[in-house]
């Protein structure tokens, strides 16, 4: 059988965020709590005229 | 409650999620629960009133980080375990009637590098082994909520599909001198030319030799990147360059918003070398062999998991590349 998830040993191994994640362009990442106990992320990117000209 | 239970006769897991019977179903747009929430206006899921890109752990998640022990102990052969995960959705825009097709690149480039963050957040738990990432559009393949989104399950297991890409890339390496499946495949869809839709300077869209769906489209890096979050910026450019393209070219080719799945394959998260065997790509499955005509997953597909397709590769690609050039022009 597969590993099952109670098994599962958390080996994982990533890069280094910033290292793998060449040329990020947010300039805001922003977690909040919401009132039932669930994330709830923010990117906002800084980019000029881009939410009036979304869509076009 | 999100239970896993292991069938034994196909030897996968399958999730069970019961209270996602109660989700939202279609409401009217003015009560998009994805909707900013307006000034006086109804909660929705994003209390600002104003946003770019949000992520959120799903109302009605099929996966959860903090799944207890099933209550259900299941038995040796069928064995249960807790449907530990993470589910994300993803709002691509603020505008509720907006899509993906009519985007920016800039903005869809926004959304690649969140994507490539989620890929590298969610990895790294210590419990998820696969992170999904993926989008249904349109009413034909059931969407809930028509504002622009896509979703993440983070997954404890490698998924079924993904898994047999894996092995099939795994057994191809070993026994051809470690070459990449992905990049031969490539490189044959280059070669003949047939089915190559549209094409940027790091990524190519093909309707595959074996494509499943009349207009699947298969969207690979060239470079053989594991994942999303391997990609360069130059890379990534391309890559919602192409998309735009790509997406264009759908809703060009019977004139409306074109419904599909898109999902994206890549490295799994559990730890393990997948250097040669994963190599990031992105799937579309629209449902529409015509503009009135939906492909079912009938029996054949359904009970004996074998395709039968209606249109060769060679005559849809042909007719999406022509509405990729008109669309695009």
């Amino acid at each position: 059988l597969d590993r099952s998830p109670e098994n599962h040993t958390g080996h994982n191994e990533h890069p280094e965020q910033g290292v793998a994640s060449e040329g990020k362009t947010w300039v805001k990442k922003e977690r909040e709590i919401k009132e039932d106990g669930r994330y709830l992320i923010y990117y906002d990117f800084d980019d000029e005229g881009e939410r009036e000209s979304r869509g076009s | 409650l999100n239970q896993l239970r292991w069938d034994p006769t196909l030897k996968e897991w399958v999730a069970y999620a019961t209270h996602r019977q109660d989700r939202t179903f279609l409401p009217p747009a003015e009560y998009c629960p994805l909707c900013p929430t307006k000034p006086g206006g109804f909660p929705t899921e994003v209390p600002r009133e104003s946003y770019d890109i949000v992520v959120f752990e799903n109302k009605f998640p099929s996966l959860t980080p903090d799944a207890p022990e099933p209550e259900e102990p299941g038995g040796p052969l069928t064995p249960t375990a807790p449907g530990r995960g993470v589910c994300e959705v993803v709002l691509y825009s603020e505008e509720h009637a907006a899509t993906l097709a009519g985007m920016s690149e800039r903005r869809i480039r926004n959304l690649i590098e969140v994507w490539a963050d989620r890929y590298e957040e969610l990895g790294a738990l210590d419990y998820v082994e696969y992170v999904f990432i993926f989008e249904n559009k349109g009413e034909a393949i059931g969407v809930t909520l028509h504002h622009p989104h896509g979703q993440i399950y983070a997954y404890p297991f490698i998924p079924p599909r993904p898994k047999k890409e894996l092995q099939a890339a795994r057994t191809y390496r070993d026994e051809n001198e470690g070459r990449c499946l992905h990049c031969e495949i490539l490189s044959q869809e280059h070669e003949d030319g047939r089915r190559v839709v549209a094409k940027g300077e790091y990524f190519t869209a093909f309707i595959p030799f074996y494509a499943h769906f009349p207009y699947e489209v298969h969207v690979y890096a060239r470079r053989c990147a594991p994942s999303i979050a391997d990609l360069g910026a130059e890379e990534r450019w391309d890559l919602a360059r192409l998309l735009k393209r790509l997406l264009m070219g759908y809703d060009a080719l019977f004139g409306f918003s074109l419904p599909y799945v898109m999902v994206m394959h890549q490295a799994p998260t559990d730890g393990g070398n997948h250097e040669g065997t994963a190599h990031f790509h992105i799937e579309f499955y629209p449902p529409n062999r015509t503009a009135d005509k939906l492909k079912y997953l009938a029996g054949s597909v359904t009970g004996a998991g074998a395709f039968v397709v209606d249109a060769l590769p060679e005559e849809t690609a042909w007719t999406l590349r022509d509405a990729v050039e008109s669309a695009t022009q």
